[in-house]
């Protein structure tokens, strides 16, 4: 198994698992087995932290409760006495939420057109209707490569050209794969070390 | 006030004109908008990825390395045989598509500008947008399509000589 099917598995497990696979990967490669250390942490300090469900009872009684102050909202609560002034404030209340309402779905329209406006990005465009390699587009060049799963590509840029140079072969060896364990040492280097829970 | 004096009152009509404008603004604006938006998110991707974008001086007959690269060093060796490498900037955060993490004052004022455009195809890889800009020359941009969990190195080389090296990577 390579790194990222175990880191994988770990995060989200499968039925069909190989689980000798994955203990010898984890026996081998010192990065997943932190990360899997990590994760059971994580899991343990989740399980003796986590909040108690309500039970069954609990919702059933808070439903009941619900339902009967709907269906007999003069024993909900203890005014019972109608004023005048009452009937106005619950009539602007009603008319304020029928206003909130409005104001939500005018927010959402907007919101969901604005979102829906493409991005202004003549490059992307230029590089799709032109030609295949190097397109230009407002003085700046672009040129698309599309990688495959594997080799781990360096291209060169120079102002005139861009190709790719070299390809470093990421042959996993005993299962761990170099470049992934490269990968993960740069990335902690950015984010810091995993922190489970901060106060 | 009664649930009757309520329904069969006076504000059953603002209910009414009230509720018609919510339902004619469901209907002209919120569900074409929303079908196009979906339609959208489902070309480029609408999941967010972890980006990493690091950027490396290297320098040719230079022996010493920067500290936080000792072991990353013998596979820096296999990038640019020869060289000394010095890490300028790291940068790792979750982006949309659309969104760009951008890399300041690294060697010789230069800047990186990398920006998601797409966060998985069909075949689950990501698509950025890499520009390298240097002072008030043009910016070089380039587009690459990697699989996700996948370095790949651009090799910028600078006018002092050195290499600007940067790493991108997505998951």
């Amino acid at each position: 198994m390579r790194c990222p099917e175990v880191i994988h598995e770990l995060a989200v497990p499968t039925d069909d698992r190989d689980s000798r696979a994955l203990q010898a990967h984890l026996a081998e490669c010192p990065s997943c087995s932190l990360w899997a250390e990590r994760d059971a942490q994580l899991s343990h300090l989740w399980e003796a932290t986590r909040p108690n469900a309500p039970s069954q009872g609990t919702w059933g009684s808070l439903w009941s409760r619900v339902s009967d102050s709907l269906e007999h909202p003069a024993l909900a609560g203890p005014a019972t006495i109608h004023s005048r002034g009452a009937s106005r404030a619950r009539k602007l209340a009603r008319f304020g939420l029928v206003v909130l309402a409005q104001a939500a779905a005018v927010l959402v329209t907007v919101g969901v057109m604005w979102r829906s406006v493409p991005t202004a990005d003549p490059a992307a465009r230029t590089a799709l209707a032109g030609p295949a390699g190097l397109e230009s587009s407002s003085g700046v060049q672009e040129k698309f490569f599309e990688l495959d799963e594997g080799p781990v590509v360096l291209i060169r840029v120079e102002s005139a050209s861009q190709e790719v140079v070299q390809i470093a072969s990421s042959r996993v060896e005993s299962g761990v794969d170099d470049w992934y364990l490269f990968y993960n040492e740069l990335e902690s280097l950015a984010t810091g070390p995993v922190v489970a829970m901060q106060e | 006030m009664s649930a009757n004096r309520f329904w069969f009152g006076p504000l059953r009509v603002w209910m009414l004109v009230l509720s018609a404008g919510l339902f004619g603004a469901l209907v002209v604006h919120v569900i074409p908008t929303a079908v196009a938006v979906v339609g959208d998110e489902s070309n480029k991707g609408d999941a967010t990825r972890q980006v990493t974008v690091f950027a490396i001086q290297a320098v040719r007959g230079e022996k010493t390395t920067d500290a936080r690269l000792d072991g990353l060093k013998a596979r820096l060796a296999k990038l640019k045989p020869g060289h000394g490498f010095t890490l300028l900037d790291v940068r790792s955060r979750p982006i949309l598509a659309g969104e760009s993490a951008v890399v300041k004052d690294l060697a010789n004022g230069c800047e990186i500008k990398t920006t998601l455009t797409q966060s998985a195809d069909e075949n689950g890889k990501f698509e950025i947008r890499c520009e390298m800009s240097q002072g008030k020359g043009k910016p070089t941009s380039t587009r690459v399509k990697a699989p996700l969990n996948q370095l790949f190195f651009l090799d910028y080389p600078l006018p002092d000589g050195t290499t600007l090296l940067v790493g991108v990577g997505a998951r």
